[in-house]
């Protein structure tokens, strides 16, 4: 599986992005998807979520954000990786569909 | 763990008539064994279920297969090993034999790698398929799944079909090739394959137009084309349903659905509505739910046609609905709650009437016939203890309302058992706390006014006190004072016919006396402490309870090894093992601490060889289930048995393994292990922690009860520095107790330290007087290494015990094992010293590496720096330095290079 480098999506680029998903997404096609989750995912986890490229967010006050971001191949395994989430116990916040990945567009990356 | 099973759920579903050829992806299938895991991962409606099934309706050749179907009550661990096993027994009956005997479930990681190791033992590969698997949602099953996906056995393949990914990552798998997946892209029919399913199969006519348009409105979605394909056989104006789905945008399962039932006949609608409660259905069931005769033949009529229901076993007489449609139907029958809980309510009857408590209380509750689901669960509790069950136990009380549990003690009773076999403490302490104020009095009350409370009350605060005393936490400040509460409970667990919540009292007995023994063991009350643990070892044994019947020998043994009563410890030993392997199996935690006693009997008796392999046994056994007790006393005691073997990276090693384990718990809790560290450590040469310790180590003289293991460690370490005076004063306090208490094999190891001590202020004749005590203790019970541990000075003596009172069999035996003692004893730095006549030659010489660090000890260099010279750890060279002063016979580095001069291997 292709990793993503979550700084290969700027904020802004993520917005534009949702912005003009016109394309719907089936059951079966990839997308490229970030997650956020409340708290501060140790190591260990982040090891866990080895397909995905995880960024911790630290704000001067409040809670820190952990983002995961990466391309999944269908819908069964993003549900395995909210699983997994969940496993861990901290508050999901957030799941995004960030753009539908085409055939052939692995290729063009 | 033995659990009764539904071999229903060890099923391959039997296959129906084929919708549409998978040949594509069987091929993949067939390919993917090369590799280690199979996922089927799809939503549901894809035809995951059925397609394995079909796929392995010929099992692939060499392999057998195992098949698994979950449901959501396998979360338990425990029921979930039973489920794993039962199905990998249907082809070779011997995989997880020891693990299905055992008394509890090994923690899952364990449990898995036993697993492992029967399968690689079996001849056949086994293929095993895990059905429904995201069902599970327990972490600990998913961990122990994923073990068993890193740590695959070459005669295994597993299958895992499931809704979503298991949540843990299987890339590492996927970039070794060891995974196939099959996904929707996979399983979706292709316009072509539609085609030919709705034509052929369902005998359709229709346009490639019409095909076209029922393929992408259900995406290629199986259960969605089937559906529609049963709605369309049905319906006279196929254009009409054709144009209000493709114009329909609502949930197309939903809209389907309600298309196909809407067809249904009301009786038939009625029966899929009602009996979508159960989990399963046969028609003895359906029938005692719906009052109805002619259940048979309705799921006959719905198995034709193919669309609602799966068989579970080959004779037809369970099936369940297909997930999708009972989710549906259920929905339906949300509408009317009061139907829905008549319903409920007959099928807790039925299960009860059948013998199955367990599906009985899950119906209750969904009943929210909390009065009925207490009295079933309170019914089934035996059961779910036996088969150590407790997460579901726990799970079921959690659903009954607080306000009800707390009203009930024999419930929060039950809870509070649970929480403690599953380890958490503070959970089962609320629950204690809700008995005492259900029955309006505390476990204080036992030591006020016993004699006046109803015996209800009375059994009830018994066995909370019992729980909170077993659980180690002392409410009553001192042992003293849990000896009182534990006195005064006692008279009253007898026997008898006797009003209780939970427990009777005559179960508690032994779980007291054993809490009692421990308590007299601590305040070295040895005498009182046999009594309470062989009466709690054999009431334990009639009652089953091989927890306590191992605990209690093993301590039983503990105590007459201070009792100077090796033989006898020796044999609670032997009987304890046979007990536990009696009743629990090979596989238990309990026999670790009885290897390891038996293993420190052998080492003073000198069998070494025989010592070290009990000692073993006992770790092996202990380990997976981090038995602290078991693994100090283990890796202290094979330490010194290596030492004595003069295999010193051994005892090295064993060192290093206790100091872990030690280091577990603060000194604060367990400070006779911070002492046992310290003396292991001066054995081995490292006085400066040894030393370390006694500073810290706290003991005062005029403490009371004395802490006299620690106090022993005290004496042998001063001994060795050098300290007599001090050693002295202890001794003569411990010595007195000892006698009084009449520990004589604490007398018999307290006269030798005396010898030794005397010896060293020149006091020759009160050493020999303490030496010839000794000896005449000794001998009937076999006392070796206890004398011969005390090195030269001790066989100086005993030599002019020989010379003056004559040799016998006895002393004869001993100066023996003294010349066999490869490592030539660990003296005392005085009679090492130049004065005491020095030997002419090594009894074993140094070897090439040890005379190099010899070289390097005499050019002043530190462990540290020897260790960079050479390459080695600075523990080989702490190991090497060691051995030195062990053949050398000196306890410190100037006297081993003085030595090592003087016999010239130095120059």
């Amino acid at each position: 599986m292709q990793l993503y480098p979550s700084a290969c999506y700027p904020e802004s680029m993520n917005e534009m992005a949702r912005s003009e998903l016109d394309q719907p997404i089936t059951v079966d096609q990839p997308g490229i998807y970030r997650i956020k989750v409340q708290g501060r995912l140790s190591d260990g986890a982040i090891r866990r979520f080895d397909e995905m490229a995880v960024s911790i967010e630290t704000k001067a006050a409040g809670v820190p954000i952990t983002t995961l971001t990466g391309q999944i191949i269908d819908q069964a395994a993003l549900h395995g990786i909210v699983a997994r989430i969940r496993d861990l116990g901290l508050p999901l916040i957030l799941v995004e569909l960030v753009t539908v990945v085409n055939e052939g567009d692995e290729e063009n990356e | 763990m033995t659990t009764t099973l539904l071999k229903t759920k060890l099923f391959r579903p039997p296959l129906r008539t084929s919708l549409i050829s998978r040949a594509r992806i069987i091929s993949k299938l067939n390919a993917g064994l090369d590799g280690k895991l199979t996922l089927v991962s799809a939503p549901p409606g894809f035809g995951k279920t059925t397609l394995v099934s079909e796929w392995l309706s010929q099992t692939p050749a060499g392999y057998e297969l195992a098949w698994l179907s979950l449901e959501e009550n396998d979360n338990d661990p425990t029921q979930f090993f039973a489920y794993l096993i039962g199905a990998l027994q249907t082809v070779h009956p011997e995989i997880g034999q020891d693990l299905a005997l055992a008394s509890q479930l090994p923690p899952p990681e364990i449990a898995v790698a036993t697993l492992i190791n029967d399968i690689t033992a079996v001849a056949r590969p086994v293929l095993l398929v895990l059905d429904d698997y995201h069902l599970i949602t327990t972490t600990a099953i998913h961990q122990a799944i994923l073990y068993l996906v890193d740590h695959m056995p070459a005669t295994l393949h597993l299958v895992i079909i499931s809704r979503a990914d298991p949540p843990f990552s299987l890339s590492r798998i996927r970039v070794r090739r060891q995974l196939t997946e099959v996904r929707v892209r996979d399983l979706r029919f292709t316009t072509a394959e539609a085609g030919d399913f709705l034509h052929q199969t369902m005998g359709l006519e229709l346009t490639p137009d019409e095909v076209a348009l029922l393929e992408s409105r259900t995406e290629g979605w199986v259960a969605g084309l089937q559906l529609a394909a049963h709605s369309l056989q049905l319906e006279d104006n196929k254009l009409a349903f054709l144009t209000a789905f493709a114009g329909d945008d609502r949930y197309i399962a939903d809209y389907l659905l309600e298309e196909v039932l809407a067809h249904q006949p009301e009786a038939i609608q009625q029966f899929l509505v009602h009996t979508s409660i159960l989990e399963r259905l046969s028609s003895p069931l359906c029938d005692a739910l719906l009052g109805r005769q002619d259940s048979q033949s309705i799921l006959q009529l719905l198995e034709g046609s193919n669309l609602f229901i799966v068989p579970l076993d080959n004779r037809r007489q369970w099936f369940r609905y297909h997930r999708l449609f009972a989710d549906l139907l259920r929905e339906r029958l949300e509408a009317s709650p009061e139907e829905m809980i008549a319903l409920h309510r007959r099928a807790s009857q039925w299960y009860a009437e059948n013998g199955s408590l367990p599906q009985a209380v899950e119906h209750a509750l969904s009943a929210a016939d909390y009065a009925r689901a207490i009295e079933l669960f309170l019914a089934c509790i035996p059961e779910m203890f036996m088969t150590s069950r407790l997460t579901t136990v726990l799970r079921w009380w959690q659903q009954i309302p607080e306000e009800i549990t707390n009203h009930n003690p024999a419930l929060s009773l039950a809870a509070a058992w649970a929480w403690l076999g599953t380890g958490q403490r503070q959970e089962s302490e609320g629950c204690l706390l809700a008995v005492e104020s259900a029955l309006g009095r505390s476990t204080k009350a036992l030591l006020t006014d016993i004699e006046t409370l109803e015996p209800i009350t009375r059994n009830g605060l018994i066995e909370v006190a019992t729980i909170r005393v077993s659980r180690g936490v002392v409410l009553w400040t001192d042992l003293r004072n849990t000896l009182i509460i534990c006195e005064r409970m006692l008279p009253y667990l007898v026997e008898e016919d006797q009003p209780h919540l939970f427990n009777p009292p005559i179960y508690l007995r032994p779980v007291i006396l054993f809490n009692m023994g421990l308590a007299y063991q601590a305040l070295g009350q040895q005498k009182e402490a046999v009594v309470a643990f062989e009466e709690s070892a054999g009431l334990g044994q009639a009652q089953g309870n091989v927890h306590i019947v191992a605990s209690a020998l093993a301590h039983l043994a503990e105590v007459r090894i201070v009792l100077g009563e090796l033989h006898a410890a020796a044999d609670t030993c032997r009987q304890g093992i046979e007990v536990v392997t009696a009743l629990a199996g090979k596989i238990s935690p309990m026999s670790g601490l009885l290897h390891v006693r038996l293993g420190q009997l052998f080492y003073e008796w000198n069998e070494l060889e025989t010592a070290v392999q009990h000692l073993q046994e006992g770790i092996t056994v202990a380990k997976p289930w981090r038995n602290r007790e078991a693994l100090l006393s283990g890796y202290l005691e094979l330490a010194r048995a290596y030492l004595a073997l003069g295999q010193d990276q051994d005892a090295l090693l064993a060192q290093e393994t206790f100091a872990e384990w030690v280091a577990e718990e603060p000194v604060a809790t367990d400070p006779a292990a911070y002492a046992n560290q310290a003396w292991l450590q001066a054995q081995m040469g490292d006085m400066a922690a040894a030393s370390r310790w006694v500073k810290n180590c706290g003991l005062e003289l005029d403490q009371e009860p004395v802490r006299e293991l620690e106090a022993l460690v005290l004496i042998r370490i001063k001994l060795k520095q050098g300290q007599e005076e001090g050693a002295g004063q202890w001794l003569n306090k411990l010595l007195a107790s000892a006698e009084a208490g009449e520990q004589w094999g604490r007398v018999v190891e307290l006269l030798l330290l005396q010898a030794l001590i005397f010896e060293s202020q020149d006091n020759r004749p009160e050493a020999l007087k303490a030496i010839s005590r000794a000896l005449a203790m000794a001998e009937t019970e076999g006392y070796v290494r206890t004398f011969v541990d005390g090195g030269r000075p001790v066989a100086g003596l005993l030599g002019e015990v020989a010379r003056s009172h004559g040799a016998t069999e006895y002393l004869d035996r001993l100066l023996i094992a003294f010349q066999a003692n490869t490592t030539g004893g660990r003296e005392t730095s005085r009679t090492a010293s130049p004065t005491s006549p020095t030997p002419v030659a090594l009894v074993e010489p140094l070897s090439d590496r040890e005379l190099e660090v010899l070289h390097l000890i005499a050019e002043g260099l530190t462990n540290r720096e020897i260790a960079a010279r050479l390459f080695l750890s600075p523990g080989t060279v702490k190991a090497h330095t060691h051995n030195i002063y062990g053949k050398l016979g000196v306890s410190g580095r100037t006297l081993a290079v003085a030595t090592a001069r003087s016999l010239n291997i130095l120059d």
